[in-house]
């Protein structure tokens, strides 16, 4: 009771303060606002995080997710430069006599072109007041080297500072620190609660589809909430609303297919985007019969239309649909996959109020199927989200911008279903659905003093409330059970409310150097437990509950960002401190699956995180790319565990090198190559041995205390571009790739055990993966 | 289940190497190993001895002049070493539902344990199967018995091919198949059984300390967790697990 008043008490006083922040703004005199889109001039598209400058004045503007923005400004003639990386900047004067509505289109910049142009300014990463913002350019991430050629906007961000692959040739990432599932991992809003195909080797976006990708790895402005170390917000291409377009590549691993055009020209359009793996293809030419009979393939689907309903309306709708399949004759198959639907509507309340209202479901599922003898089984588990959302953008003036908004999740977890055939002496088990409901409050905003001090400030307040059908039980501090409650439908089981401040601030020393700060507080309610040292498909999602409370995450970071030569080089030095509180870890034997009894299988801790990035990136030119470089810390902290001190993290890794660097030798060929280093994973591995059972087993001592060799390797790629005749829209090209240069035989695991060779002795094994891996991808467009 | 996932892949992948490595282990310092068990069928036994550094071959100092004793009901049992490191009591055979005590001197420590038998699940059959499995069929016995009404029944599994151990073990509980008649395969990790080889499978219902201690070790072994020292109930650091268990044997030869 108590700690609602207070936290009643502090969102009180906020209020106030944004309201006197406001009002500071808002002295009388003639003022008109300027609103509208911006776009691609050649496909429609609406350009996400377009900025827009007065030349007159400082300060300006950027388009929001729907390529919306508003400037109010007083009575007066302006030039407005609008500008967008890979796009020419343009100019338009505008006479502010009245307020106007304006649709800005960029052309952009051609092949040609792009060497040359060098003259743009742009220095929103020096004056923004976000750090720990990476926005990555679709058409770099299309240029760098990838394992079998498959592009993979996941694997790509993790050449970035302070993100670390989860290994070898993996899509799940760690940021800052934090879990492979702390990453809120959005696309068109809607959660994807697995991104990985076949075992994280693939991510689930197919990158043809993706319009936008901006990751926070810290500063996470207020309106998202959920997750504790990053939010990775995706956003599908809308299609093009002006041409048919067809494109589409085959490629090592996967064929794709992209068709997109206008269902009004000029107004709305709608894109549909398709790729299949086609391992299993080959399978169908081996000899062996067994293999014959094997499955191993996986898809995405994405589809997106939108509609224009009138001047200010417009609904969009979009989906994914994902699912991989691995399948061993009659014995054994399993399946699993992401779907995901939104649903929205912008509407322009007026010009200097944008709204959009969502309707978002997402839904992970694995089904595994089991047949031996007259035993047939089938092994199911589902999360299931369905998300109402609101969300506001008030652009009060050039210096001053709101958004705030609510939103309302209703989350449906099915942990395990066993479900056996009549025949099956295995008896169906269904451990009980848990249901919760999450919601959010948020209020944001981005206010400009004077020249030099930007500030972004927000607050979200969030419920998350456990409720019946359903027995709950409690457990003593040795995992027994020692009570249980049955609850009625909807009734509360366990509610929690939390606060999270986020701040951030940068002061520009001049117009090229700047320093920022952050702090925010993000909480996270659902928890997955994995019993492994990989991603699984069966990795299981459980909500906070009477036993299991929500995460918590504080953190602090300070950063210095200076431009160089006319801001065509950039640098960025941020250290950040990260404290995690109710860290979840399961008890040594614990059996995660098809267990109503999960929860006494769990262990609470906490953890600390703490690290200093360098970030050099040249932006334009012939050569560009970067260089980024992590010295950090991650420790976890439980009680049970290595005699309740701190422990490295698995994902603890003191250096971490990336080099990415893309030249382009002329109009028809560019080259490309990545290079990363970093220090082993932390490791527990045996500190003797002893025999039990007849059998070796290993003893050990301390949790992480050993480190597998250091991870390094080489990309290299090269595209050409067929030649492209004028008049004529097809277009192709071939991309050539090695991955893994030099053929590092770099550890994925490291396993010990009885020589095979000779039993008395112990030896310890080494399995690499993907040793010199060649690809060649064909793309084409129509 | 994951280790499945692991394998399939890999051998999917076909890209995957294998070689020895030179890993610098320090040595860890020397533990008490004590396996004892008590069963219905046979004698008592306790073998106790120590662990060696990783880099050592695979033979394990004995430790004698222990004084060991097993007490069922304030009845003690006490257990002479027979041979180096083994100690035994011909006269101590379980009776399913007794508690069991074990307590250890070595070496001027204290080492105590509790078990307690769990009621005997009679083993009616072995079935054999063909299984479709990744690259090739392969035979898997099927032990058959009827799980008793009620959860909290565990079960251990240990194969014997043509009079040698197979080195691996497989315990669960009847959370899946519960009230019913169980044939859930063993199924090996490496298939090493062929036609005409007699195999023996000895089934044991454990205690819940001794199956989470063995299901522990097994996620350890196989790198599917975080490896650790299983948990045990004996109290004093010693490695190790005391099981007071039935046991029951069948054979079975495939053709």
């Amino acid at each position: 009771m108590q700690l609602k008043f207070l936290q009643k008490r502090i969102l009180d006083k906020l209020l106030v303060t944004i309201a006197i922040l406001l009002s500071v703004q808002s002295f009388a005199q003639d003022k008109h606002t300027i609103s509208g889109t911006v776009k691609d001039k050649s496909t429609g598209e609406l350009l996400i995080g377009a900025s827009i400058k007065i030349a007159e004045l400082k300060g300006g503007t950027v388009t929001n997710s729907y390529g919306f923005f508003s400037i109010t400004l007083p009575k007066n003639k302006y030039k407005l430069i609008t500008s967008y990386v890979g796009f020419n900047a343009s100019e338009k004067t505008v006479d502010l006599s009245k307020s106007n509505e304006l649709l800005i289109e960029l052309t952009p910049i051609s092949e040609l072109e792009e060497v040359v142009v060098i003259n743009r300014k742009k220095n929103d990463n020096v004056t923004k007041a976000l750090m720990g913002v990476e926005k990555l350019d679709m058409k770099m991430i299309n240029q760098l080297p990838v394992l079998l050629g498959e592009r993979d906007v996941l694997k790509s961000i993790q050449l970035l500072p302070g993100i670390k692959s989860a290994g070898e040739g993996n899509s799940g990432f760690y940021v800052r620190g934090g879990g492979a599932d702390q990453n809120l991992i959005l696309l068109d809003e809607a959660p994807v609660y697995n991104a990985s195909h076949l075992l994280g080797f693939f991510s689930t976006f197919n990158s043809d589809a993706v319009k936008d990708l901006t990751l926070y790895k810290g500063g996470m402005p207020a309106q998202y909430g959920g997750r504790l170390s990053s939010v990775v917000d995706i956003k599908m291409k809308d299609g093009n609303n002006k041409n048919f377009d067809v494109s589409g590549g085959l490629g090592v691993i996967s064929s794709r297919i992209n068709i997109e055009g206008p269902i009004v020209r000029d107004e709305s359009s709608f894109i549909i985007s398709g790729r299949r793996s086609y391992a299993d293809a080959f399978l169908k030419f081996s000899s062996d019969s067994a293999l014959k009979n094997n499955k191993l393939y996986f898809y995405d689907l994405n589809l997106k239309a939108n509609y224009k309903l009138g001047k200010r309306d417009r609904l969009y709708l979009s989906g994914y649909f994902g699912r991989d399949v691995l399948g061993f004759g009659e014995t054994f198959s399993t399946d699993w996959g992401n779907s995901t639907a939104t649903l929205r509507w912008n509407h322009v309340v007026n010009n200097k109020i944008f709204s959009n209202t969502s309707l978002i479901y997402s839904d992970y599922n694995y089904n595994i199927h089991f047949k031996t003898g007259s035993d047939k089984l089938l092994i199911t588990s589902q999360i299931k989200d369905v998300n109402l959302k609101q969300d506001f953008d008030y652009f009060i003036n050039n210096n001053s911008k709101v958004k705030f908004g609510a939103n309302v999740i209703r989350h449906t977890v099915s942990p395990g279903r066993v479900e056996a055939d009549e025949t099956s002496n295995i008896k169906s088990t269904i451990v009980e659905n848990r249901n919760s409901w999450e919601s959010g409050l948020y209020g944001s905003h981005e206010l400009a003093l004077g020249n030099k001090l930007n500030i972004v400030y927000g607050i979200r307040l969030t419920n998350f409330t456990t409720i019946g059908p359903g027995t709950f039980y409690t457990y003593d501090k040795d995992g027994n059970r020692s009570g249980a409650d049955s609850f009625g439908k909807g009734q509360s089981v366990a509610s929690y409310w939390n606060v999270e401040p986020r701040v951030s601030f940068s002061f520009q020393l001049n117009a090229s150097k700047s320093i920022k700060a952050s702090y925010n507080r993000n909480v996270q309610n659902l928890h997955l437990l994995s019993n492994s040292v990989s991603s699984s498909p069966t990795d299981l999602w459980l909500p906070s509950s009477n036993n299991v409370k929500p995460e918590l995450a504080d953190q602090f970071s300070v950063g210095y960002f200076q431009n160089f030569k006319n801001n065509q080089y950039e640098l960025s030095v941020e250290t950040y401190y990260k404290a995690l509180q109710n860290q979840v870890d399961y008890r040594n034997g614990a059996s995660l699956e098809a267990n109503n009894n999960i929860e006494s299988e769990l262990l609470y801790g906490k953890g600390r995180a703490y690290g200093i990035e360098l970030f050099v990136k040249k932006k334009f030119g012939r050569l560009n790319g970067w260089v980024g470089y992590t010295l950090s810390k991650t420790e976890r902290k439980f009680e049970g565990i290595n005699d309740g001190n701190y422990f490295n993290a698995r994902q603890d890794r003191t250096h971490d090198v990336s080099v990415v660097g893309i030249y382009k030798v002329n109009d028809r060929w560019s080259l490309s190559s990545t290079f990363v280093y970093s220090t082993g994973n932390a490791v527990t591995f045996p500190g003797g041995k002893y025999r039990v059972n007849n059998q070796t087993v290993f003893s050990y001592t301390e949790r992480n205390g050993h480190r597998m060799p250091a991870y390094h390797r080489l990309d290299f790629a090269a595209t050409f571009e067929g030649k492209r005749n004028k008049g004529r829209k097809y277009q192709s090209s071939w991309t050539f790739g090695l991955y893994n240069v030099y053929g590092r035989e770099n550890a994925y695991i490291i396993q010990f055990k009885d020589a095979p060779s000779d039993p008395s002795k112990t030896i310890a094994e080494q399995v690499s993966l993907f040793k010199y891996v060649p690809s060649i991808t064909w793309n084409f467009k129509i | 289940m994951k280790q499945v996932l692991i394998s399939i892949f890999f051998i999917t992948a076909l890209l995957g190497c294998k070689k020895e490595i030179n890993v610098d282990l320090p040595n860890a310092s020397q533990q008490i190993v004590i396996e004892a068990t008590v069963t219905n069928a046979t004698y008592a036994q306790v073998t106790i001895s120590k662990s060696v550094a990783f880099s050592n071959s695979n033979t394990y100092p004995t430790v004698s002049g222990a004084t060991v004793n097993i007490s069922d009901n304030g009845v003690n049992y006490p257990l002479t070493e027979s041979k180096a490191g083994t100690y035994s009591n011909n006269s101590l055979i379980g009776v399913p539902g007794h508690t069991y005590n074990l307590l250890v001197k070595v070496e001027g420590k204290e080492y105590s344990s509790t078990s307690i038998m769990p009621l005997q699940v009679h083993l009616d059959t072995l079935l054999l199967e063909k299984l479709f499995w990744g690259h090739e069929s392969v035979w898997v016995v099927k032990p058959q018995y009827s799980d008793p009404a009620g959860f909290g029944h565990y079960y251990m599994f240990i194969e014997t091919i043509n009079s040698k151990q197979f080195p691996q073990f497989w315990v669960w509980d009847d959370r899946i198949v519960n009230n019913s008649i169980s044939t859930i395969p063993l199924i090996q990790s490496d298939s090493t059984i062929n036609v005409n080889d007699t195999i023996e499978i000895e089934m044991r219902c454990i205690d819940r300390n001794v199956f989470r201690y063995f299901t522990a070790l097994q996620g350890s072994q196989n790198n599917a967790t975080t490896p650790a020292n299983p948990e045990n109930e004996i109290t004093g650091g010693a490695l190790g697990y005391f099981s007071a268990h039935t046991t029951q044997r069948k054979k079975v030869k495939v053709q």
